[in-house]
């Protein structure tokens, strides 16, 4: 006993670094394992605060931009609205519209903090669940997706960007409406790959890549990038294909979470179609 | 000792504070991420007892993990650079230095010996960092070369900003 008192006297110091290093690895798998508790919980009241303070300092530097683009979305959704169309009837008649249903509710919020350039970049926004947002939600800017909620706190949120390696979209090409899957391979924050298309779909450098509802978290046609290369996948049946992200990540500011009010049961009609093939 | 300690505390929050309002905004490219807060270890005196060196090291890794989204990385890699210092300073220099209050430096080690104190812990540093980060073997060579790239930045701004400051502290 005292030889192992004095034994642990003696490599006091590599003890200590063992301990550090457990303590580190131990944090890390339980962030890294989704069930459990966020670190973000702990964290998120100073370091957001300070990134807050820091952003609003710097705020004001891309003011005229950022009004620029809003203004641009502005005159876009104009056009689409409903003043803007002639009557062509002579009769109005009002009616208890039962035919549409609201789907998405958008909750607009401004990026705090952004990263591009790690292997795995995260975006934290600030609004939470008090303003509404839940795990899983879609985020989208003026040009394009943004990414997936994946933390919540109360007043902030935890955006895992398309720029991650553990990032899927799912995504359709616009012209035939072919369905794929959006990764990152890390080397340039300007592009992202587009695979899972089949060789058989026609496909051309200049095609538009837009998101798809089929994953519940964007609503249709959201734009998401500009194809630029195609490559024939030898292994598989299928492309690798390169694409120009529209979402400008670099300059990242307003956002809206896209609450998708039809995922709940969507995702129960799902599970229940699974379980009853399990079944059989 | 005051005075030093002071020094030393104004030195953390200043590099921590570059580190994250600065450095990590800079985004020159996914290869290029350089992390100079650990210069305010590799800029302890020789003297400093090593479980001060370990428990500075866990403190500035948990203060630049707060700030990211995935904790845990830099807490490991600046133990581990912390840890290893000690090996590289007993390997380096001789017993006299190892026991004097000498802060590695451009000045006190000269260019060249500084330039492989640096590269050497920071791509320990760095190493433990990326692949930590990444959390996969599966790229191996594209996480090789982020480390690669990111120490040797990481180790031309740590020098940079020491020329400048050693430049002030002379006038």
């Amino acid at each position: 006993m005292k030889n192992l008192v004095f034994f642990i006297y003696k490599y006091y110091v590599f003890f200590m670094f063992l301990a550090f290093e457990f303590f580190a690895l131990i944090v890390l798998f339980r962030f890294n394992n989704y069930q459990q508790a966020s670190f973000l919980n702990y964290t998120s009241s100073t370091s957001s605060a300070i990134f807050n303070t820091m952003n609003s300092t710097t705020g004001y530097f891309n003011l005229k931009t950022l009004n620029d683009s809003l203004q641009l979305e502005n005159a876009r959704l104009r056009t689409q609205s409903l003043q803007s169309f002639y009557q062509n009837g002579i009769t109005k008649t009002e009616i208890n519209d039962t035919l549409f249903k609201q789907q998405y509710v958008y909750i607009s919020a401004q990026v705090v903090n952004n990263s591009i350039s790690k292997r795995n970049n995260f975006i934290t926004i600030d609004k939470g669940a008090f303003h509404g947002v839940k795990r899983f939600d879609g985020v989208i800017c003026p040009d394009g997706v943004v990414g997936i909620v994946w933390q919540v706190t109360p007043y902030y949120s935890l955006v895992q960007s398309v720029l991650n390696s553990k990032s899927s979209t799912g995504a359709k090409i616009k012209k035939t409406g072919d369905i794929g899957s959006i990764t990152w391979d890390g080397s340039n924050s300007l592009f992202a790959q587009l695979s899972k298309v089949n060789t058989y779909v026609p496909v051309a450098v200049g095609d538009e890549v837009v998101s798809t509802a089929q994953s519940a978290s964007y609503p249709e046609e959201i734009p998401i990038g500009k194809i630029v290369k195609i490559d024939r996948n030898p292994e598989k049946n299928d492309y690798d294909i390169t694409i120009l992200i529209h979402t400008p990540f670099s300059r990242l500011k307003n956002v809206y979470v896209v609450r998708n009010l039809f995922k709940e049961s969507q995702h129960a009609a799902e599970t229940k179609a699974l379980e009853e093939e399990a079944k059989q | 000792m005051i005075l030093d300690t002071l020094n030393y505390l104004l030195r953390f929050v200043l590099l921590v504070f570059f580190q994250i309002a600065i450095i990590n905004n800079i985004d020159l490219s996914t290869y290029v991420n350089p992390y100079i807060y650990i210069a305010f270890i590799l800029s302890l005196p020789y003297n400093t007892k090593p479980w001060v060196v370990l428990v500075l090291s866990l403190l500035i890794g948990m203060t630049m993990d707060s700030f990211s989204s995935l904790p845990g990385p830099h807490i490991a890699a600046t133990v581990l650079m912390g840890y290893s210092r000690r090996f590289y300073i007993m390997f380096s220099t001789n017993k006299d230095d190892q026991n004097a209050p000498i802060k590695p430096s451009v000045s006190t080690k000269g260019p060249i010996g500084f330039l492989i104190y640096a590269l050497v812990l920071v791509f320990i540093h760095h190493f433990m960092l990326f692949f930590l980060e990444a959390f996969s073997f599966s790229q191996f060579f594209s996480t090789l070369a982020r480390i690669f790239f990111s120490t040797l930045f990481t180790v031309l701004l740590i020098i940079l900003g020491q020329l400048l400051f050693y430049k002030i502290a002379k006038k």
